[in-house]
This record gives structure tokens, sequence and C-alpha cells, in this order.
């Protein structure tokens, strides 16, 4: 009998095993830890009343001092000038986009020489 | 000025709006108004007053709308921001590899990693990782930039089984995140100019843990290198809660975006004391020095001589380094190959303050603000780096469990 012959119930045998072999690993649960560092939210803080108007107002035009700022905030101060001839615009108060601003006193200077104000980021 | 009582508009770009909300929320704020201009045109057309005029005109009529209507309840008094809870997260595949590669769709998705393949970080592997430093685990380490969540030993042990790193290697991982915290890091996680962070490991550990010093002592192929740099950029960002175009405005990402740049001072082959020697500890220390360095711009990364083609001389080195430091306001990092080191004693410069001194001299910049460090193998390159000041800080290793030095 050819060998190869003999070997054919084994084979028979062994296909028969195989869909039991290539069955579905067991299903795996992973429990990772989680990354994320918590963050205690400062107080919440509301907005300051808004004005009714800003005619006659005094309005603090701020920038961070990044390329373009200070343009937009000359072509607002002109449009607003159009609209409220009376409102007096204050340009002296400008951050640094990177650091606080090197007085530490200049947003409570600007605070009381403004009734709104107006920053941009240039960005 | 709005907490002073002032009512007020914000103006941004639109491609920063999400970045401004966030920082507005940050910052106690989440209410605060804001006006967004194009950014599409805004780039292109700012440039001139009569360029940006349009802009202008579009966003005058939201502007006083934004400073006159009335304010709804919620701006007034708005709902306090909730702690979130960050619980373990679960994840069930058919086999361990599914299992893992779903437990990587899931952190990516939400904004946990980093783009190449974490190592789960479950309870077994973060206990591991967790011997490697007699730290509690409850130490607060400091707080992350941008949204300054809290990072405890814990929070950055799970980045670092994440990131592939070694118990061995955690002492430094939390020395360079301690040294993170204690500089002015934040504008470097968020800023558009694409800053990135130099860690620079001094002292025996660096051998010990077998640190990459030499040739291609900025690349791959060294596992405490790139894993210690990839833990560090993980807790950053997920510490902190950064992410690409939301709170990370960095344009072109960063250079070594995954690792940051990290390596170990070669202290074998400098003629000089160890840079933390200079800095007054002890030889037998161990220590991380972080940095903040800008991107593609400048002074930043830039070679100055050295290597196998183009011949050098100590004093062409130097001149190139005095041409290069442009930047006023900036200190500078200065890397000397070893070669160049020695070429630098034998032109009479024994030690690293008499670098200092000829650079100060030479830029007007403070001698206190130049650092010198040996870089590399032979040949070598010598470079030259900007960065800003308060963000080039050296800390002590303490606390290690599995090394004989860092203890």
């Amino acid at each position: 009998m050819n060998p190869l012959l003999k070997c054919l119930p084994i084979a028979a045998l062994l296909t028969s095993l195989l869909p039991a072999a290539s069955a579905q690993p067991a299903k795996i649960t992973l429990e990772a830890l989680n990354p994320m560092g918590v963050i205690e939210p400062p107080p919440t803080l509301g907005l300051s009343p808004r004005l009714a108007d800003l005619a006659g107002k005094r309005i603090a035009l701020m920038h961070n001092n990044k390329p373009g700022a200070s343009n937009l905030l000359d072509a607002l101060q002109q449009l607003l000038k159009n609209k409220y001839p009376g409102a007096s615009f204050s340009r002296g108060y400008q951050t640094n986009p990177v650091q606080p601003p090197k007085d530490p006193d200049m947003y409570k200077k600007a605070a009381a020489e403004s009734d709104v104000f107006i920053f941009a980021m240039g960005d | 000025m709005e907490k002073l009582g002032v009512p007020g508009v914000l103006l941004v770009s639109s491609q920063f709006t999400a970045d401004a909300k966030s920082a507005a929320a940050d910052w106690a704020m989440p209410g605060i108004r804001i006006v967004t201009i194009p950014s599409d045109k805004w780039y292109r057309f700012r440039g001139t007053v009569e360029e940006v005029r349009p802009l202008a005109e579009a966003a005058v009529d939201p502007i006083i709308k934004a400073l006159t209507i009335p304010l709804t309840p919620q701006d007034e008094k708005p709902p306090q921001q909730p702690i979130v809870k960050l619980p373990p997260i679960k994840v069930t595949g058919a086999g361990y590899a599914d299992a893992v590669e779903k437990l990587n769709d899931l952190f990516l998705k939400n904004h946990m990693g980093d783009g190449l393949p974490l190592v789960p970080p479950t309870r077994e592997a973060v206990e591991a990782m967790l011997k490697g430093t007699t730290r509690s685990r409850d130490e607060v380490i400091g707080k992350v930039p941008m949204k300054f969540g809290i990072a405890t030993v814990e929070k950055i042990a799970i980045n670092s089984v994440m990131a592939g790193a070694k118990p061995e290697y955690f002492p430094v991982i939390l020395t360079a995140m301690e040294a993170f915290c204690a500089g002015e890091f934040w504008h470097m996680m968020g800023s558009s100019g694409s800053f990135t962070l130099i860690i620079m490991v001094n002292g025996p550990i660096a051998k010990e843990i077998d640190m990459n010093a030499g040739i291609g002592f900025l690349g791959d192929c060294w596992r405490a290198n790139n894993t210690i740099g990839r833990s560090v950029r993980l807790a950053t960002r997920n510490i902190g809660h950064t992410w690409p175009a939301e709170n990370d405005m960095a344009l072109v990402g960063r250079p070594s975006s995954h690792t940051f740049f990290i390596f170990a001072e070669n202290e074998e082959m400098s003629p000089w004391e160890p840079y933390h020697v200079s800095m007054g500890f002890k030889k037998e220390d161990s220590t991380v020095t972080v940095t903040k360095v800008g991107s593609y711009f400048g002074a930043s990364g830039q070679i100055v001589g050295g290597g196998a083609v183009a011949t050098w001389t100590a004093q062409s080195i130097l001149d190139g380094m005095a041409r290069l430091a442009t930047f006023k306001g900036s200190g500078y990092y200065t890397w000397f190959h070893p070669e160049a080191a020695q070429a630098l004693v034998d032109a009479g410069f024994t030690g690293r303050s008499k670098i200092q001194e000829w650079f100060s001299g030479k830029t007007g910049v403070a001698a206190k603000d130049v650092s010198v460090a040996v870089t590399g193998g032979v040949p070598g390159y010598s470079m030259i780096w900007a960065y800003e000041l308060d963000t080039h800080v050296t800390k002590k290793i303490h606390g290690a469990a599995l090394t004989k030095a860092g203890r």
C-alpha cells in the first residue's frame, strides 16, 4: 500500500479537528489606568455688565503685540469713531505674546481709565 | 479687565477659537465674548491698515453687539466647572493583540497618546514602574500646562508605561517632570512657534541606564534615551490636556515630536568638569536639565562647525556661535563636540566659565545665561540653541530604587 494512502485516515482526522484549532481566541479584557491629569477648575466667574451704548464711552484698544493686531485696531478705531464721534480711545496697553505685562498694574490702570475694552490677540 | 469690572470682547482668528475658549475656561471665565476674524484672510491681510480694513468692517457690528447685548443669566452666573473623573478604561478584544489595538484606538480617539502604538498601562505594569522609585505614588510633582493637570508620581508612571520605559529609568523621568513643572514652560506647550524641549542627563545614572552620549546622541535606537523622552512627551501632553490644533497650536508640530531632544552629556570625553558640577551639584549626583528651545528659527539647533567634511578651528566655532546669537533677551545653550572642547582648552578656555565670559563679551548676553555642554562623539558637531530665560532648569535625581545612582 502506498505509504501516502496509509496516512489518509490520520489526515482526515486532523482536518476534522481544524475548526476547533482555529476557533476564535478567548476574549481578553484590558483595564488601563487613566493617563490624564486631574484638573482643579478655578471658581467660575461671570462677565461684567454690558453697556447700553458706546456713545461717549472710553474704549481701551489692547493687543498682545503680535504683528497685525495693531493694524486691526487702527482700522476698528476709525470705524468706531465714525459711529460714535464722542467716544475716546486709549492705545497704551499692550502685553507680550509670551510673557505677562512688564507693568504688573497694567490691567488695573487700563480698567480705571476705560469703560470697555477690545483685545485683539493677533492670532 | 473683565475681572476688574470692565466689559470686553476678545478678537481671535477662527483657527484659534477653540484655543481661546479653552484658555478662557482655564482662567475661570468660560463665557468670555469672542469675535472671530477668518483665519484664511487674517494672516494674509493683516500687514497694513488698508488691507485689514475689510476684516475690521465685518467685525465691527459683532464687536458692538458683544459689548452691548445684555448678559444672560448664564453669562452672569456660569455653572462651576466640574472636576472631571478619570476612571480606568476597559476594553475587550478577541485575544490580546485585538484588545491592545482597541485600547490604542480608544486612547487616541479620546486625545490620549501621541499617534504611535502605546503599551497598555495596566495596573500591574504601573505597579512595576512605581518600583523604580521610593517616592510615594501620591506625591505631587507639579502642575502641567496648558490646563494645569496635577502630575502625581502615579500619573507620570502611567505615561511612562505607555511610552515603553523601564522602571529603572523612572527616577530620571520624574526629575525631568519636576524641572518642567518648576520652570515657565506653558508657552512652549501651546505656542504656534512650535517650540520643543531639550532634556540633558548628567551624572553616573546616565551610564548605569545605558544612555547614549556619543555619536547619534539625539537619535533613535537607544531605549533609555528614546523612552525617557517619550515618557516626558506623553506626560506633558496627557497630564496637561493638550491636543494639536485645539490648545497646542504648534504649527509644524515640533522637532523630535515624539521624544523631544534627549541625551546624556559626554562627561567621559569632556575636558571640563561635568555640567551639573559647574551648577553646584556633586560629581556623584545625577541631574536632569530641561530647556525650552525654538524649532526651526535662527539659532535653534544650528550646527556651527565640526563634522567629517569641512575643517574647523575652536575660534571659528566660537565666532559662528556668536554670529547666531541675535535674539536679544535669550539665553544660549552652546554644545561643543569633544574635539572642539579639547581644542578650546588648548586655546586657553580651561573651564566653562571662560567660554561664558568670552561669549558674553562678544554678544552682550549675561554670562549666567550662557550654558555650556559637551555632546556627541568623535567626530562630532558643535551646535547652538537659543532658549528663553526661566526655561532652563536643572534638578537633582533622588529616590531611585533600582540603580546605584540617583538614590
